[in-house]
């Protein structure tokens, strides 16, 4: 959204549309075009765990099921010869002339479900986020745990899938490196090489995990708030991990297990019993790696009363629920007011009523919430909507 | 393929809500699987009798695969 | 078996190649000459895209030019295209429900790239299934029904009234049925809400008024619903209001009964003296704060355990806003909460939390395995950081119990057939993706009937049925699909275990006639009564066994 005026009844908007560079009621999501192209991009869906084509979906799934060309790869609009994914596409969608469009919108009532963003852990280096490979987020877990993911659902330790990688095009770079006869850099490659090769397939797959929570929540530093969902996401990505190997175990580093929804403690209970869960009280000071790329977390273990520390296949953090970057534009354009953590400001007797009649909000823009929780809400939202779209826009009250 | 290897032949009924997706998803994936299933879609395994599985066995089938 | 195919059965088989999704790794020639020789096959066509405007006019022109009295199209996968497809076939004044799809890409071409030979063979046979069910399919039909456009609100707590508010708001009739004296439910007995700072009568005043002042409301109070009969759109409730029963003819059914608190017999010590719960504490604190030295609250009385597995949602935000209370109020007051775990999900929870905190309200873990006793004025605990057992002063205690079923969820629950779960709180639809629907068309839930739930989430959900509630309201009529079961009254034997499986509510029994009848409005085609039925009186159109059996008998023809 670009432009915003008007007021309830009668908003007026105008839409940026990007163009996708593909004729969205012609394309059929065969997919032809993405097998033949030639060019490869880091997945930023699968956090680079993979890569994609610059022509694209980011899962099979998405909707609208139709592709699009990142123009800051594709060749044709790096001023390259190409025009592969043209020729592949026998329904004739691909259109490299298509523009960007705007869209006048005329409504009654607006409806703000900008969601969330993942807390960036790397805002905490002790955890050694960005820096040790098998230190992950909650949502590369959940790629990692996916069949659509980039492991097809085999819970690969990252740095072996990096690892591999690196191991395909470091003879490309010994050899350039030798060609220019750069010796200190091809014997460090060779040496790099020689490392990978004996220990990328030590620990293929990992088994033994360690979740740590309120990871950017519940810290003064960062978020005070409690993100609401992480316990139970956690939770659930051990109980996953189990199902897809059986010998894994998984530690989940807590400072209070927040199973509040509707067969969420029940659901904690059977993670212990069934699937081997165990849950330690305390929070974890520290994680460091040690030369096999293990991670090690320090803590303190509440219930024995002692620091420990534990040697683990892979870190799983649960991230804090961010408000989104985007908000802050978004809310000024709407005229909108947001709390002290730029969540979209409501009041609990009012829940999706922002500062601005006839602009609601639903789901994580306006703090976080869990899934049924976010469902429930849109409905609600949309009730909102409805009572306004359905008067000719008298402002109601709840 | 060689003609003599043993080819079993599979009836899989498969629920349109789930089991039916994720064929259609494999599909999509273009995951590579053996030709030797035949694909019934029924809007839920609660439709498979269990004579039809019977059925299939009696008509010479090797493998019945319900999914739901 | 018999073959019903008949002389007058004539199939057009349509044959795509999408592009080169299909065409790219099977041989079509071979499938269209294959085809061809199939019983009842008259026409057989192949398109580069049978879905594009080309291939569908094609199939529109060939069913009066050839006499097609079934149309099978060999492509993709019809859970994307079917509607497409059938639409044609009606345009070309052919039922839709005489067309049938062999799933050639997605469940052939794509997955069995390499190995062209045998994967035609596959897609062979599955055009030879989709040919042999379509000659044996019949014409169905979708039946039009009428909408009473009016809403049945049950329970006037403040999800109740939030969901009349906003189905009054959207212009619908609505009777809310609430059984006590005045609406507001649980929270009349409430003395102050945080983080809103105010007492809940706030809020209830308003939304008394304003529903009594809607028009579109009638707020019936001292009220039941005693009985309830139909189906979506066609609710004919029967409301007792003050020993008057008076009979309400509704599109819609919102269960909002709420929740009870849970009275702590026999554990702790409760003697609703000295040792209360939560609920109790509210009455003494409306009445102005008491003088008090020592209290102890203790977290988790009934709940997370073997009786009650649940997590009751609520019950630590209550407890920690009434610490804060007491503390504002005398900062003399010791306050200490002894917990398993504190639930302060969210924004607002943590922030109260963290204020009781600042406030000096004391907080201690405790072992379930090991509990804390009370009596004797103190409060004794083991101290899991100390390792050992600690003993707190406490001339009040107070119990947090959980929220627990109300009685007559029971009694409603089988009146609307729909289903509670072990706890007997109102099972929805699907746990994440329909809460505020159940599985049965037409009835929905919102609040603490459904699971505990704070004021925000109350409100929430009030509103959420509502607009749920009038998609049904919105609709100029309702359609039953052809796909449904039908049983047939000759042979059925009334066992009721067609009735016992079917998840949606749609069989009824008749005493009278001793047999049991589908409800085509609600059945949604599972099929799970063709299946169960002993006496093969029920059959699934569309997909019945001589169907199916028919496209077995071809998958192993080959």
């Amino acid at each position: 959204m670009v432009e915003f005026s008007g007021e309830i009844g009668s908003f007026k908007a105008k839409v940026h549309r990007k163009a996708r560079y593909v004729d969205a009621s012609k394309c059929t999501a065969c997919g032809a075009c993405a097998e033949k192209c030639p060019t490869k991009v880091p997945n930023e869906f699968n956090f680079g765990l993979n890569d994609r084509k610059a022509i694209y979906k980011d899962y099979a799934q998405g909707i609208p099921s139709v592709y699009t060309i990142d123009p800051n790869h594709c060749r044709v609009f790096q001023g390259k010869k190409c025009g592969v994914c043209a020729k592949q596409c026998q329904a004739g969608a691909i259109d490299y002339e298509q523009k960007d469009s705007y869209v006048d919108l005329e409504v009654a009532a607006v409806i703000v479900a900008t969601g969330y963003d993942l807390f960036d852990a790397t805002r905490i280096p002790e955890y050694g986020y960005g820096r040790f490979p098998n230190v992950i987020s909650s949502l590369e877990m959940e790629r990692l745990l996916s069949a659509g993911g980039p492991t097809a659902g085999h819970l690969a330790r990252p740095s072996v899938v990096k690892g591999e990688a690196r191991l395909k095009e470091l003879p490309k770079l010994i050899a350039k490196a030798e060609k220019d006869e750069k010796t200190d850099a091809a014997s460090a490659l060779n040496k790099e090489r020689k490392w990978l090769e004996e220990h990328v397939h030590k620990y293929p797959t990992a088994k033994k995990l360690g979740f740590i929570q309120c990871v950017g929540s519940r810290d003064f530093r960062f978020h005070k708030y409690c993100s609401n969902y992480c316990c139970m996401h956690s939770i659930k990505e051990a109980i996953i991990a189990r199902d897809h190997e059986p010998e894994t175990e998984s530690y989940i580093f807590y400072m209070d297990l927040r199973t509040v929804g509707k067969g969420f403690e029940e659901y904690k209970i059977r993670g212990a019993k069934v699937s081997g869960l165990k849950y330690v009280r305390g929070r974890v000071a520290e994680v460091l790696q040690d030369e096999e790329l293990n991670p090690v977390v320090y803590f303190e273990d509440t219930e024995q009363r002692c620091v420990r520390s534990m040697t683990l296949d892979m870190v799983i953090l649960a991230n804090a629920c961010s408000a989104s970057k985007g908000i802050v534009t978004v809310a000024e354009l709407l005229g909108i007011a947001l709390d002290e953590n730029n969540f979209v400001k409501t009041h609990p007797n009012k829940p999706l009523d922002t500062s601005v009649p006839g602009i609601f909000t639903c789901g994580c823009a306006q703090g976080p919430l869990d899934i049924p929780e976010s469902v429930a809400q849109a409905s609600s939202a949309a009730a909102r909507a409805a009572e306004v779209v359905m008067t000719g826009g008298r402002a109601l009250a709840v | 393929m060689s003609n003599d290897r043993f080819e079993p032949t599979i009836v899989g009924f498969l629920c349109n809500w789930c089991a039916y997706a994720g064929a259609d998803l494999a599909g999509v994936s273009r995951l590579q699987y053996p030709p030797n299933l035949r694909t019934i879609r029924t809007l839920c395994s609660a439709t498979v009798r269990p004579d039809m599985i019977l059925k299939a066995f009696q008509r010479g089938a090797d493998g019945v695969f319900v999914g739901g | 078996m018999e073959d019903t195919a008949k002389s007058d059965v004539r199939i057009g088989v349509f044959i795509c190649d999408c592009g080169s999704n299909i065409a790219g790794y099977l041989s079509m020639k071979d499938l269209v000459e294959y085809a061809k020789t199939l019983p009842n096959v008259v026409f057989v066509q192949e398109n580069l895209y049978t879905c594009s405007e080309g291939g569908i006019n094609g199939i529109k022109a060939a069913i009066p030019a050839h006499g097609l009295t079934r149309v099978v199209v060999a492509s993709c996968t019809p859970r994307t295209h079917e509607p497409l497809f059938q639409n044609a076939c009606e345009e070309a004044g052919l039922n839709p429900y005489l067309f049938e799809m062999a799933n050639i890409r997605d469940q052939c071409s794509w997955v069995h790239q390499q190995v062209k030979e045998k994967a035609t063979e596959r897609a062979k046979g599955q055009i030879a299934m989709a040919v042999a069910k379509a000659a044996r399919l019949r014409e169905l039909s979708r039946i039009q029904l009428g909408i009473f456009y009016r809403a049945v609100v049950i329970g006037g707590g403040v999800s109740g009234m939030a969901a009349a508010m906003a189905l009054g708001n959207m212009g619908y009739e609505v009777h809310l049925v609430e059984k006590e004296e005045r609406l507001g439910g649980l929270l009349n007995h409430l003395n102050m809400v945080l983080p809103a700072k105010e007492p809940p009568s706030r809020l209830l005043d308003d939304l008394r008024t304003r529903l009594e002042n809607n028009p579109k409301v009638t707020v019936h109070t001292r009220a039941q619903v005693k009985k309830s009969e139909g189906y979506v759109g066609n609710y004919q409730v029967t409301i007792n209001e003050n020993g008057n029963e008076t009979v309400v003819k509704a599109g819609v059914i919102i269960v909002a009964t709420g929740a009870k608190v849970l009275k702590p017999e026999g554990l702790m010590g409760y003697d609703g003296e000295k040792v209360i719960t939560q609920l109790e504490l509210e009455s003494l604190l409306k009445q102005g704060t008491p003088s008090l030295k020592n209290v102890v609250m203790i977290q988790c009385v009934g709940s997370r355990c073997a009786e009650r597995t649940y997590c009751s949602r609520i019950c630590c935000m209550t407890s920690v806003k009434n610490a804060i209370l007491i503390r504002e109020a005398d900062p003399s007051a010791s306050v200490t909460i002894l917990y398993r775990d504190m639930q302060m999900y969210g924004v607002e929870n943590e922030d109260m939390f963290r204020r009781s905190k600042e406030l000096g309200v004391r907080y201690v873990t405790y072992d379930p395995e090991r509990p804390p006793e009370a009596g004797d004025g103190l409060v004794r605990v083991y101290h899991a950081r100390m390792g050992k057992e600690i003993a707190l002063p406490a001339d009040l205690v107070v119990l947090a119990t959980p929220l627990v079923a109300q009685d007559e969820a029971q009694q409603i629950s089988t009146m609307l057939k729909v289903p509670l779960n072990e706890n007997g709180f109102f099972l929805e639809g699907h746990v994440k993706l329909k809460p505020l629907d159940f599985a049965t068309d037409g009835v929905y839930l919102c609040g603490s009937a459904r699971f505990p739930s704070s004021i925000r989430e109350a409100v929430s959900q009030g509103l959420g049925a509502a607009s749920r509630a009038a998609i049904v309201l919105s609709k100029e009529a309702l359609f039953t699909s052809g796909i449904v079961a039908d049983i047939n009254p000759n042979t059925c034997c009334g066992c009721l275990g067609c009735l016992e499986v079917c998840p949606y509510g749609a069989i009824n029994f008749f005493q009278d006639r001793g047999i049991c009848q589908v409800n085509k409005v609600l059945c949604k085609g599972c099929g799970g009564c063709a299946a169960t039925c002993s006496s093969g009186s029920a059959r699934l159109d569309g997909f019945s066994n001589d169907q199916i059996y028919a496209q077995i008998e071809q998958a192993l023809a080959g």
